[in-house]
């Protein structure tokens, strides 16, 4: 086109140019929204005091992310983790909350990872219409109708007193039983659960003790314990302190009944604070079936190949449990299986895809969510097992009763 | 029924040696520091740290923890007290403790981590039921700190001049008592007492970041119950707090532990204010 026509159509050659460039993108558009890489929202505290569960929660995700950016990333588009340390504090969880789903372009919010901080995220990241998968347990974080895009990544706690007490009363054939509870919101919520589904087996506690986890000795919990005639204690506390003193009083008190309860029970960090290792012998914590071996002693096949993918690096996190990596592992899965079915990140229609899914058979368990129960995870994934018995490539034994 | 009045009386004693540190900086102070039992924590934790990580000998582990102690103690007399007691008579202390004790208790969190650890065995005894060690040795040591503490305020000049600035500081002073070392040095006495008393109490409590908060607060309730500045009035009143938990749980049941104790401290501020073995003051105007 020569300058005068140029004139003639009112354009110069900058206008010319700006224009041609603004068609080229325009066109280029949809091509580079389809390399844009998929961007995941990560909250967890790996410092303060729940900081080695979540860092090996956090080694578990991070993983389970380059395993998939490795074959090629999800619908053809590499992802993205940003990553926030809340630090066990729930004020600091509400700003990256807020900062990651308003300011960091998201696709998806993965976390917080205790109740706690995610309880005051729920309305922040549903107002934002984002997807947002709750390592919590606590029952209260789902609701289908007041937070249709929230998905639960591990099981409910409710879920938890359920199998133990059908442990106590189907298995160790006890019925006689005393609940020791530390006194935080969880202790308290816990050993009212637990009230509830005995109470549904007809049963009455012999005894029950709500106790400030600092106390220095509870032997006079247990002594009463004894006195009411319980044949089986259950604990509801996470503070390795206050469950080794039980274990302790228990076991200095040569009283053999089995303690059965929350998976704290289960931590190398509890034995180390026994008087005697054999104290822990009859005691059980709440575990998962990922973690139980077969008579060979092998791992499920799915949790084995994950362990040696990662074999040079996972050495830091076999203290903390399979379980905590397996969650950070199971949080990506269920994300990357939704996504692959709904073809598209668009909320709504990973949302529908989660919902029809059959199952996601992560290692960490089998998860069905409908559109009415976003809880997921499944009863059969839930099993005790006898403290006692870790194995040296982490898992547990099945209990044998009797 | 043994058990529980051992297990009581083990608690008492831990109580009641917080209550005698408190006495101890109140005397030439006036400050009922908050960071009173975190010198009990760094005690302990530095004993397991030193003991059960670098392999001390236990003795030498023992003499660190004093020493820690002593060390912790001069630093909260200096940081949180000293300037603040000296610029204003408002109880400004109340903060400056409060804010060291937290800071305390967060670096230890962070250097230490937030799961108690073990600490080591004192003496090659098997457990031993209710004459276990981890119970005897805390009542043993809190009536050998209050014997020690009275003979120090009566034999020693150093406690007479203790004693002479708890009455009167300003007359202390005036008859040539430097008041501020006597201070500083009561603070690292106290620090040394708190550090001992984690050491004593070290096999119930575990090295354990969080004891500080809770043993401050029970050992402030013995000192109330048993009146500021007297020694058996510390261990009396560590002894009632101690049993009453004890009995409390035994009787009625475990929640009803921190409702009897704040109860009781309540109704002996109404009935008797200075407490058992306090005494009011009378000063002439």
């Amino acid at each position: 086109m020569s300058q005068k026509a140029l004139r003639l159509t009112g354009l110069g050659r900058r206008g010319l140019l700006a224009g041609a460039t603004g068609i080229a993108s325009g066109l280029a558009m949809p091509a580079i929204a389809q390399n844009k890489p998929i961007r995941m929202g990560w909250i967890a505290a790996v410092s303060g005091m729940f900081a080695s569960n979540a860092q090996a929660q956090d080694w578990g995700f991070h993983q389970t992310v380059a395993d998939l950016n490795e074959k090629g990333g999800l619908l053809g588009r590499k992802i993205e983790v940003v990553m926030r340390d809340s630090a066990a504090d729930p004020s600091k969880a509400v700003s990256f909350a807020k900062e990651l789903v308003y300011n960091e372009n998201i696709d998806v919010l993965c976390g917080p990872i205790n109740s706690g901080e995610a309880l005051p995220t729920l309305g922040i990241v549903s107002g934002a219409k984002k997807l947002h998968l709750i390592g919590g347990s606590v029952e209260e974080l789902i609701d289908p109708v007041k937070y249709p895009l929230g998905f639960r990544n591990l099981n409910a706690n409710g879920q938890w007193i359920k199998v133990a007490v059908k442990f106590m009363v189907e298995d160790l054939k006890k019925t006689k039983v005393a609940i020791i509870n530390d006194n935080t919101g969880y202790g308290v919520l816990s050993r009212d659960k637990v009230t509830q589904f005995l109470a549904a087996r007809n049963l009455k506690p012999v005894y029950t003790a709500t106790v400030d986890p600092n106390k220095p000795d509870v032997t006079d919990e247990l002594l009463k314990a004894k006195d009411a005639g319980a044949d089986v204690i259950t604990e509801w506390s996470n503070a390795t302190g206050f469950v080794a003193r039980l274990v302790n009083a228990r076991g200095e008190q040569n009283w053999d009944v089995p303690i059965v309860g929350h998976p704290t029970i289960l931590q190398e960090q509890v034995a180390k604070l026994l008087t005697k290792r054999s104290y822990w012998d009859n005691a059980y914590g709440l575990g998962y079936r990922h973690e139980v071996v077969d008579a060979q002693g092998k791992l499920p096949d799915n949790v084995q190949a994950f362990m040696d993918k990662h074999k040079d690096t996972i050495g830091p996190y076999m203290a903390a449990g399979l379980p905590a990596f397996l969650q950070g592992n199971a949080a990506v899965t269920i994300y990357a299986e939704g996504l692959t079915k709904a073809g598209d990140p668009d909320p709504m229609k990973v949302k529908a895809a989660l919902e029809s899914i059959p199952v996601i058979k992560a290692p960490y368990g089998p998860f069905i969510y409908t559109p009415k129960d976003h809880n997921g995870f499944q009863d059969e994934g839930i099993v005790l097992v006898n403290a006692n018995a870790l194995l040296p490539n982490g898992g547990y034994p099945p209990v044998k009763i009797g | 029924m043994l058990l529980v009045i051992i297990s009581g009386l083990a608690l008492g004693g831990l109580y009641g040696m917080t209550a005698l540190v408190y006495n101890v900086m109140y005397s030439t102070s006036k400050v009922l520091s908050f960071g009173t039992g975190q010198f009990a924590m760094v005690g302990g934790i530095c004993t397991a740290w030193l003991v059960l990580d670098l392999h001390w000998p236990l003795w030498l582990g023992f003499v660190a923890c004093l020493a820690s102690g002593a060390a912790f103690g001069w630093l909260s007399e200096v940081i949180a007290v000293r300037r603040i007691v000296a610029a204003s008579d408002e109880h400004l202390w109340v903060l400056s403790t409060l804010a060291l004790s937290t800071m305390v208790q967060e670096a230890m969190s962070i250097w230490w981590g937030t799961d108690p650890t073990p600490f080591p065995r004192v003496l090659p005894q098997e457990f031993a039921g209710a004459f276990d060690q981890k119970f005897w040795l805390p009542l043993v040591l809190a009536v050998a700190m209050a014997v020690g503490l009275e003979q120090f305020y009566r034999r020693s000049m150093t406690g007479k001049l203790f004693i002479a600035m708890s009455e009167d500081a300003f007359a202390a002073r005036a008859r040539g008592v430097s008041t501020d070392r006597m201070r500083s040095l009561s603070y690292v006495l106290a620090g040394i007492l708190g550090a001992m008393s984690g050491f004593a109490g070290g096999q119930l409590t575990f090295a354990d970041f969080a004891l500080g908060t809770a043993l401050g607060l029970s050992g402030f309730i013995a000192l109330a119950v048993g009146g500021i500045g007297s020694s058996v009035g510390a261990l009396v009143g560590g002894a009632i707090l101690g049993m009453l938990t004890s009995l409390t749980t035994h009787y009625f049941g475990a929640q009803y532990q921190k409702t009897i104790a704040i109860g009781l401290l309540i109704l002996l501020l109404v009935v008797r204010p200075q407490g058992l073995f306090g005494t009011t003051r009378v000063r002439q105007v």
